[in-house]
């Protein structure tokens, strides 16, 4: 659903406007689609949830936080889902169905799915 | 980076307590009319019933307190929701196309399903050192 945001905002899907945009919307586009894809396959999970979470905070700040305390009412309720939820990601891990722990399995040698 | 992990139970607190006073916050405004949103106070008795769970269910979660039985309920009604409304087109206000019952990002739904989503993990993950649930279990042990 992240990389969603970021597809709407580079590649113009989803009835999105075309590109170009105002460039700080192209950075946040290309994290939220790269940040987005490498969060839901589970490779650098951590690294990915961090820089995302960071975007959802800033965009929360810019965009949001000037309309209004509530998040009701400024429309922010996605950007500090998403940035919470990847914060929480960072500090937990990618979990078993991810590339990371592919890798580090491939790594210690272990063969049991556990 | 293993060594993050040893914070990662003082971050869930912290995510369970936003997230639960948001969804309480929808409650409010359905019950209450507080805090205000653009839609007023709930009207019709599904409306009504939603935002009952939504107030309760979310200042539980928020507090920690019965946080697996909440959550669970609080999941079910925004599974719920999310058929209800954005499946069904009701929030564009015309018939909906394949793609657009199934992209939140076209029907709106994305708030609900990631509050179905995050109540989903939270039935599993347990309630974390700051809640009800926690001091209970302290002091019955």
């Amino acid at each position: 659903m992240f990389a969603c945001w970021g597809a709407k905002l580079v590649l113009g899907m989803f009835g999105g406007t075309p590109p170009p945009l105002q460039p700080i919307l192209v950075v946040a586009g290309w994290i939220e689609l790269v940040g987005g894809l490498l969060i839901a396959v589970g490779l650098f999970t951590r690294l990915a949830a961090f820089i995302s979470s960071g975007t959802m905070a800033v965009a929360y700040f810019m965009v949001h936080a000037p309309n209004g305390f509530f998040p009701l009412l400024n429309q922010g309720e996605k950007a500090v889902f998403y940035c919470w939820i990847f914060l929480f990601v960072f500090f937990f891990g990618p979990g078993r169905w991810s590339i990371d722990s592919l890798v580090r399995k491939g790594k210690t040698g272990a063969t049991a799915l556990v | 980076m293993s060594w993050l992990n040893r914070y990662a139970d003082l971050v869930y607190c912290i995510v369970r307590i936003v997230i639960g006073l948001m969804f309480a916050c929808h409650g409010g405004n359905k019950i209450l009319g507080f805090p205000p949103a653009q839609y007023g106070p709930a009207t019709n008795p599904i409306g009504v019933v939603a935002g009952w769970i939504e107030l309760a269910g979310g200042s539980m979660i928020a507090f920690g307190f019965l946080t697996r039985l909440a959550a669970f309920i609080a999941s079910g009604e925004m599974a719920v929701a999310y058929f209800l409304t954005s499946f069904s087109g009701k929030t564009l206000g015309h018939a909906p196309t394949l793609l657009e019952r199934l992209l939140p990002i076209l029907n709106y739904g994305e708030v609900p399903v990631l509050f179905c989503f995050v109540f989903f993990l939270m039935i599993f993950y347990d309630p974390g050192r700051w809640s009800i649930d926690a001091i209970r279990k302290r002091s019955t042990s």
